[in-house]
């Protein structure tokens, strides 16, 4: 099973945030969208999520899923956005269960599998410890935890996050990493935007490097995240070396227009 | 405890929790309808009971009886869509008043009184109120509700309240006497007086609908707590929970304001009161806050029959004298929203 | 004929008054025979309210309950002291009414549906502008309501006053008001002054009298001239200063409505200009006299001849 997207573009006005891209991603993938600010990530992201008008198509096992149901959509694809807001201080326990809305038909009572999957994202966060807690009495990073289980409690088969360890303390960080590639080995297609060059090489299975609002490369990470690569993409120059057998990337230097 | 049945348990008690308030409510609203029912008001001040076998069937059905349940369907009206405003808002301070349903509302029965399009029964005035309504609520979504920050919110609110009254100022100027201009300036006031059967009739097909749309968006609420693209993600699309609720609003409200005149703050207080006993969901909200203002409204009104005697205080007045303190102190506690 | 203005306290005296037992008293004066019969008949058909003309009930007139300041005071005027059961509070209040003092001595209301019941009346008059929810629901059970447009001329207190006595049983005594009210206005026109000073009505907040109302008829009847009207205002509006001192008025009619309370409205009576046109005469016309159209209102009128008088 696959998420294809074909010719997917997306323009805001006269500017073009992303140009047709195709693109298959398949399920057991960790797919991290990388590239420098402004390259059309987040638009990629949010095109494949279907909460942008964009051209092309974007199809789940053949299927488009504009001809989905809304509920059928919510249950196949789960998105957690870049600057998530939370409006209401509800229990971090009562937000989580939030991700269960595609799945009870209204005025149903939450289910056994929503109370289940509620508590398994929370132990996969490592937030169970401050469940009945209200979010609004939560550190910022604690939130962020939150959130992301909220998104996991959704049990989707695709899951999309944009940025999801930007808040996070290292310890977190690599949790949260292991978290999704645990959750795509289960058998689920994962897609995040991420920045930290060390954790994606680290975590993901495949790297799409986006610059200009173009996918300018598609592989495994070792080889897309070449230092020619980033040089010419991210304008920096990085330390490239290994630790225990695991790739290591540090960004070391500013590269300034000759 | 294993964490699953921890889990279990947790679901039960919320669950009952939510429906003991509901309940607890219920009864409260009923004990009210029944002092409703036996308290009147005479030249002397406060009666209880019905003036005489002769009269008693006839002040019941014809005068308490209406009274009653208007003010039991017209608070439970506010105290919904208020609650459902502020979950689509996402922002305590939102409510039909402050947001200018109400004056909308106001303004399009005063202009259909005004040209003489309607005695107090016809037709012809629920219609202008809800387009009123409508015109209203879909000028301040138009104008605040994308962003939907606290202060954008309510200076939406404010502006298009004060283009309300400015116009039913300039309507009250043409005014063909003094006369014309006192009667609508009270009507607006807000009253339950001397309503009979036919307002509820009246009202009641517009407020059901009403109320139905606003229900239909409980889960749309729930969602929009995180933010407009995560409830899309969630299946819930926004715009058709904003749809719901406006419209549901603009009719219910319509129909209670083209009967009672402007009652202003029920929707604002009752939410806000019972929002912490439903654990902040804003879908959990709607049923405990149809009930607590249906409540609170018909407390209001017995409360003007119980006044010493002399003519009769306005309900909008009473529910304004308690609900502006309590919007002052909600100002000054309001801690800005979200914070992710 | 004094123009005084009774002092605050005996309005509260007046609504001291005000006893429930009085209305049983006064039923019990009328043919008790009759008033057993009609409760039978409310007792026995509930459902449908009566009342009806004075003929299906034989000899006794209809029991009245008011509930407009204008209507009491027409009723107070034509009814039979027996027949009226109520009238409206503001009727009691010397600020508002001509006839205080005998409106205080009947039970007072406050134009409510419930307290109206209770009287027990056989119709019920009101103002094209009285609530329209009260109005609403009295005929909705059944009572007779009589709905009076307000008056805006000296031909409208004579309608009205019909209007009242027929609804009342009291024609002839609505008659001889009018013919009376006829007389009275041919000999008051008959004594004009010769020349007609320009005269400004300045009510409180500014306001004043225009064309087509019954002050402004009642002050061509006393032959002086209604400056606001000259300049278009039609039946009521405000006035400003400046146009009130352009007009250069020999006549200013204030209504001493209210003086000893202190209002913004009377406030605007202080305004320096006001006394700086000094005009030669200056005269009272208490409000109640104009504010609703009754056979007294022609003192008003007579009232301005004489300020005008030079």
């Amino acid at each position: 099973m696959t998420l294809a997207a074909r010719d997917v573009g997306v323009t805001y006005g006269s500017r073009i945030a992303l140009q047709p891209v195709t693109v298959e991603l398949a399920r057991g993938e960790l797919v991290a969208l990388v590239g420098p600010n402004g390259a059309g990530k987040t638009s990629l992201l949010r095109a494949l999520a279907g909460l942008l008008p964009h051209s092309g198509t974007v199809a789940w096992s053949g299927d488009p899923l504009d001809s989905l149901a809304a509920r059928a959509r919510a249950r196949l694809i789960a998105y957690l956005p870049q600057t998530p807001s939370l409006h209401w201080p509800m229990t971090a326990r009562d937000l989580v269960g939030l991700g269960r809305l595609p799945h009870r038909a209204f005025g149903a009572a939450p289910s056994e599998d929503d109370r289940s999957a509620t508590a398994w994202a929370l132990e996969q966060t490592e937030t169970t410890a401050f469940a009945e807690r209200s979010v609004d009495r939560l550190s910022s990073g604690e939130r962020a935890r939150v959130l992301l289980a909220r998104a996991l409690a959704v049990r989707a088969p695709v899951l999309l996050v944009d940025e999801p360890i930007a808040a996070l303390d290292p310890y977190h960080q690599l949790q949260v990493m292991s978290t999704l590639r645990g959750y795509a080995a289960d058998g689920a297609l994962v897609v995040a935007v991420l920045h930290d060059l060390s954790l994606v090489a680290r975590f993901s299975t495949r790297v799409l490097l986006l610059d200009g609002g173009t996918v300018v490369d598609d592989d495994r990470p070792e080889r897309a995240l070449n230092a020619r690569a980033l040089e010419r993409h991210y304008r920096v120059e990085p330390f490239v070396t290994t630790h225990e057998g695991e790739p290591l990337i540090v960004p070391w230097r500013r590269l300034t227009p000759r | 405890m294993t964490a699953g049945s921890q889990v279990a348990a947790h679901g039960t008690r919320e669950a009952r929790g939510g429906w003991r308030l509901s309940g607890a409510l219920g009864v409260l609203a009923i004990a009210a309808a029944g002092a409703s029912l036996v308290i009147g008001r005479t030249s002397g001040g406060p009666t209880f009971g019905f003036g005489g076998p002769d009269l008693a069937p006839i002040v019941l059905t014809e005068i308490r009886l209406p009274r009653t349940l208007l003010a039991l369907l017209v608070g439970g009206t506010l105290g919904l869509c208020g609650a459902a405003l502020q979950g689509l808002l996402r922002n305590p301070l939102a409510e039909p008043g402050l947001l200018g349903a109400s004056s909308g509302a106001a303004f399009g029965a005063v202009i259909v009184f005004y040209f003489g399009l309607a005695g107090a029964d016809s037709l012809a005035l629920p219609a202008g109120a809800v387009a009123g309504s409508l015109v209203a609520l879909a000028a301040l979504y138009g104008l605040a509700g994308r962003r939907g920050d606290f202060l954008t919110v309510v200076l939406a609110g404010i502006a298009i309240n004060a283009f309300a009254a400015a116009l039913t100022s300039l309507a009250l100027n043409f005014a063909p006497s003094p006369y014309a201009a006192l009667e609508i300036l009270f009507w607006m006031l807000g009253s339950l007086a001397d309503r009979s059967l036919v307002h509820v009739a009246l009202a009641l097909p517009l407020m059901v609908p009403g109320w139905l749309l606003v229900i239909a968006a409980a889960r749309g609420l729930d969602a929009l707590t995180l933010g407009e693209d995560t409830a899309a993600s969630l299946g819930l699309d926004p715009r058709r929970t904003q749809w719901l609720v406006i419209g549901g609003t603009a009719l219910a409200v319509g129909g209670a304001v083209a009967v009672t005149g402007v009652v202003g703050f029920v929707g604002l207080v009752v939410p806000h009161l019972l929002r912490g006993r439903v654990g902040q969901h804003p879908s959990r909200l709607l049923l405990p806050s149809f009930l607590g203002g249906a409540v609170l409204t018909a407390v209001a009104d017995i409360a003007i029959r119980l006044m010493p005697p002399g003519p009769e205080l306005k309900l909008g007045v009473v529910t304004a004298l308690l609900g502006a303190p309590f919007f002052l102190h909600l100002i000054v506690r309001a801690r800005p929203a979200g914070g992710a | 004929m004094p123009f005084s203005i009774a002092k605050p306290s005996s309005t509260r005296a007046a609504l001291r008054d005000v006893r429930r037992p009085r209305a049983l008293a006064r039923r019990a004066q009328r043919a008790p025979v009759a008033w057993r019969w009609r409760r039978g008949r409310i007792a026995a058909s509930f459902a449908t309210l009566l009342l009806l003309s004075a003929g299906a009930r034989g000899a006794a007139l209809p029991a009245v309950a008011s509930i407009n300041l204008c209507a009491d005071q027409l009723v107070l005027t034509v009814a039979a002291p027996e027949q009226v059961l109520t009238v409206s509070w503001l009727s009691a209040d010397p600020e508002e009414s001509l006839l205080a003092e005998q409106a205080a001595r009947y039970p007072l209301n406050y134009g409510s549906a419930e307290e109206l019941l209770r009287f027990h009346p056989d119709v019920v008059i009101a103002g094209a502008y009285t609530n329209a929810f009260t109005r609403a629901l009295l005929a909705r059970l059944g009572y007779k309501v009589i709905e009076l447009e307000p008056e805006d001329s000296i031909a409208d207190i004579a309608r009205n006053l019909r209007l009242v006595a027929a609804a009342l049983g009291r024609e002839e005594r609505a008659e001889a008001l009018v013919a009376e009210l006829h007389t009275r206005e041919q000999r008051i026109a008959a004594a004009r002054p010769e020349h007609s000073p320009a005269t400004v009505v300045v009510r409180p907040g500014g306001f004043t009298v225009g064309g087509h109302s019954l002050a402004d008829e009642l002050m061509k009847l006393a032959g002086v001239r209604n400056v606001a009207a000259e300049q278009g205002l039609d039946r009521w509006g405000s006035l400003s200063m400046e146009t009130l001192l352009a007009s250069r008025p020999e006549l200013i009619v204030l209504t001493g409505y209210r003086a000893s309370q202190p209002s913004l409205a009377n406030a605007v009576l202080e305004h320096p200009a006001l006394r700086l046109v000094g005009a030669r005469r200056t005269a009272t016309v208490p409000a109640p006299y104009w504010d609703c159209g009754l056979p007294q209102s022609l003192d008003a009128a007579a009232l301005l001849q004489q300020a005008a008088a030079p």
